[in-house]
Order: C-alpha cells, then structure tokens, then sequence
C-alpha cells in the first residue's frame, strides 16, 4: 500500500503560489490508478515526490507504512516523461544493470516483451523515440519495484503497438501484482488498464477534484 | 625552387629582412636552396632528430597520462564535496586560480623543486595538461542530468558505485574534450620546458640550432613539433571514438 499524506508542493522561488495543497491518495497493492489533469498542473512533479527524488514542502510517502519521503528505493520506479536511458549501456545492458542479480533468462523474456530482441548491443541513441521507450518499461520491470510509476510513458506510440502495450502490461501487471500509477492524456489508455480515475484539477493550487474518484 | 623549402625560405627572408643576418649566413643559405632535392635535409642528422622526437614524446606522454589519471580523480572528487564547500568562495578561488599562470612560468620553481632531468620535464608538462582536464572533468560530472541521477538512486546505486557507474561515464564526453585541449597544452609545454632548460628533445634542439643560427634545421623541428602534435590530436580522437562509441561527435 502507498500513501500520499498530505502532500503539498512549491517549487524554491515560488512561495507565493503552492502548486500541489494537501493532496492524499491511497493505492493499494495491485491496483492501476489513473492520474490525469490538464498540463501543468503538477502530475510529474507528484510523481516526483512518490519516487523520492524530491522533498514535498509539506506531507508524507508512506510505503507498507514507512515513511519513506525523499528517500529514493527501489520499492518505487518512476519511468520519467523526458528521456533517461543510460546513453553508455547498451539495450542488454540496460535491463542487465537494473537487476540485483543478472538473470539472463529474464533479460531475454522482458526483450522478448516490448519487442526489442535483436537490437540487444544497440546503443539508446540507436534507437527509434517509441523503442526508447520500450526498453525504459522492460528496465523498469527489471528493478521490480512496488510500485511502478509511469508518467505518460505511451504518449508517443502508435495506436497498434500502444494497444499491444497495454495488454503486456496487463498481463504483466496480473503476474507480477505490481501496483501501478499511470500519468496519462490517453482516455483509451484509462480504459483498457486504470481501476479508477485520479484527476488533479487546473485552478491553483492543485487539489485532488472532489468526486473525481471513479 | 623546390616547394619543400618554402617554410624555410620564408624564415629566412623574415629574418634576413630584419637585418639580423650576416652575409656569410646568406651566402651558406642561398647555395643550400640551388640544391634540387630534399636540399634541407642535406644539413641534417636523422639519427639526432629522431632521438630528440622520441624524448619529446615520451614526456608528454608521461606528463599526460599522469594528468589524465589525476584530473579525472581530482575532478570527480570535487564534484562530490557537499554543496556548501562547492559554493565556498575561498576554496572556488584557491582551485581555479593557480591554472592562470602559464606553464612556462612555473618552470624555475619546479626546478628548485625536482632539479634538472626527466621528473622536471613530466611536472611542466603535467602542470600544462591538468588544468583543462581536471576542469572539464568537473564540469562534465555537474552536467550529468537530473533525471539520470534519480533514475541511478531509484536503482538504490550510491556512493562509489554511483561516482563509477553513472557520473564517469555520462562526463566521458566532456573529459575527453579536457583530454584534447590538455594533450595540446602538455605538448607545447613540453616543447617550452626542453627549450628552457632541456637536454634534448625538440624543444632543446631547436634552442640549440637557433644559437647556431641553423634556422633551416630549426624549422624542420618546428615542422615536426606540428606534425606530432597533430598525430597526438588524432590519437586522442580514435581512443575517444573506442572508448565512447555511444557519443554522437562531429569530430572524426
Ligand atoms: N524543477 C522545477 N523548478 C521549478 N518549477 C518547476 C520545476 N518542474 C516543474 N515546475 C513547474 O511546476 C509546474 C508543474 O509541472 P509538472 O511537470 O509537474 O506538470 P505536469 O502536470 O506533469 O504537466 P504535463 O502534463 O505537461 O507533463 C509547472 O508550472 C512547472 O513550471
Ligand atoms: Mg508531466
């Protein structure tokens, strides 16, 4: 179980204006919870602070109860919306380097799912914007965390193989048990996998939009 | 005349013009130009220039690979002291402001400190080289983008591991930029220091030949001097494009 604790949010310079107020959200263990709301409006920088990788001025991340704000783990993975591959590794190496321990088979399984067997020793660089973020998935799978944050990780992916994604993703996400938090424009992607819908509203600062959860 | 001796010509007007020159030189001159081929050559010990190539080589070298090894730890080491001692005034200034006085100038006191002889050689040239790689070292590991460092911390990979795995590679590019300049650097402070109080060398027998007024073999010294600093250049390309295949360069 996750837990959002109150969570508010300014970034330094901007006192004057919070841009996430007291937001809680509770996922529990196996769940696929939709995030969505209009851009700008604070959803990475949520997803931010449920990885850890940034200090909310106020709240808590609490983590099968422990409180683990600011303090990046491996329970949580966040597949960033801009680009972050290791440029150095190639794809093998990627998914090799996540692991505690390398399992070769497993490497070849999570190739074989986001359908990049055959381009194992090419370089990120090498690769196609949708391939790159295939193999962000398989290395996110790879670290098996708790909780699996993807943040609009699809967004520039066609139709067909989005579709195909999703069902991997759902078939995964029914082995594996992982929870799942899914930032998303996409209402076919909220469809096809979220359990229900969180939506963060426009107006300033940020709330959770009362009644919005499905 | 022979194109070969046109960098030699030129010296030689240039000089002869300023009024430097008496007219024995200019008659020793003019009659090594009617020769037909490889006329400056004519003058020339290979066995000498050859010798002094390889000194000259192998100091830079040394004096670069020690850099190379001590201003990439240096660097990375000064990227991981805590944000306040990075912000320190004092120790900002006291990093960055002994690479502003030339190597050159540094020659008397490493004198004084490691005598005449090889170790004073590789200090010039390792004083010459470190600065632009220590430098570009730091710069580099404070480049490595954010999202690459959460990516590693939500990997649970911290300390050495982190320094080794992430920051080292991902500054590779601009290291390797602080490698070239400094390889430059290092060659011609190799180059100053042998001219200064050199043995031998290229640097040492260009001094000597100027102070017997052979300007032809100094010229065949500066042109070798260029040479190999050009091969040094292109040396370091081809290690940077083994090393770092992943990097998109435009040098080739
Ligand atoms: N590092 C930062 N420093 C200062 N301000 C920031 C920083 N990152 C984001 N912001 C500001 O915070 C606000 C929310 O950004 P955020 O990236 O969380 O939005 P988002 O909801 O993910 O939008 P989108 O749907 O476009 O991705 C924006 O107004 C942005 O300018
Ligand atoms: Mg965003």
């Amino acid at each position: 179980m996750i837990r959002f604790e109150e969570i508010s949010h300014h970034y330094p310079g901007q006192e004057h204006e919070l841009l996430l107020d007291t937001i809680s959200l509770t996922i529990e263990r196996g769940e696929c919870v939709g995030l969505t709301g209009p851009s700008g409006c604070g959803k990475s920088t949520l997803a931010h602070i449920g990885a850890g990788h940034i200090r909310p001025t106020g709240g808590r991340v609490l983590i099968e109860g422990r409180d683990l704000t600011a303090q990046p783990s491996r329970k949580v993975f966040l597949i960033h919306q801009e680009h972050d591959l290791f440029p150095w590794q190639r794809v093998e190496k990627q998914i090799q380097f996540a692991m505690t321990t390398p399992d070769a088979g497993r490497i070849k399984e999570l190739l074989r799912l986001v359908r990049l067997t055959g381009y194992e020793t090419f370089f990120p660089n090498q690769l196609s914007g949708g391939m790159k973020k295939r193999l962000a998935l398989a290395r996110a799978l790879a670290v098996n965390p708790d909780l699996l944050i993807l943040d609009e990780s699809f967004s520039s992916l066609d139709s067909q193989l989005k579709t195909e994604l999703h069902e991997d993703l759902r078939r995964i996400w029914r082995e594996t048990g992982t929870t799942i938090l899914m930032i998303t424009h996409d209402s076919r992607e909220l469809a096809n996998l979220a359990h229900r819908e969180i939506r963060l509203t426009a107006e300033r600062p940020t709330r959770i939009r009362k009644g919005a959860l499905v | 005349m022979p194109v070969k001796t046109l960098p030699v010509c030129i010296v030689h007007r240039t000089i002869l013009h300023k009024g430097v020159w008496k007219d024995y030189e200019e008659l020793r001159i003019l009659t090594t130009f009617n020769h037909d081929h490889l006329p400056m050559l004519e003058y020339l010990e290979y066995r000498t220039i050859a010798v002094n190539c390889l000194y000259s080589i192998e100091r830079v070298l040394a004096g670069v690979g020690l850099a190379v090894v001590v201003g990439i730890a240096a660097g990375l080491g000064r990227s991981m002291l805590p944000p306040m001692l990075k912000r320190n005034r004092l120790l900002k200034f006291l990093l960055e402001a002994p690479k502003f006085p030339p190597p050159i100038a540094w020659i008397p006191f490493v004198i004084i400190w490691f005598g005449i002889g090889e170790t004073s050689a590789y200090a010039i040239v390792f004083i010459g080289a470190f600065a632009p790689i220590f430098t570009s070292t730091y710069e580099g590991a404070e480049a490595v983008p954010l999202a690459l460092k959460n990516c590693a911390r939500s990997m649970e990979i911290r300390g050495a591991r982190l320094l080794w795995k992430i920051i080292l590679p991902a500054a590779m590019p601009q290291i390797f930029t602080g490698i070239r300049v400094g390889v430059g650097m290092g060659w011609m402070s190799v180059i100053a220091a042998e001219m200064i109080s050199g043995q031998s060398g290229l640097g040492y027998s260009i001094q000597l030949n100027r102070l017997n007024m052979q300007y032809d073999q100094m010229t065949v010294d500066m042109i070798l001097i260029g040479i190999i600093g050009f091969l040094l250049f292109e040396t370091i390309i081809l290690l940077q494009k083994k090393i770092i295949p992943w990097h998109e360069s435009t040098l080739s």
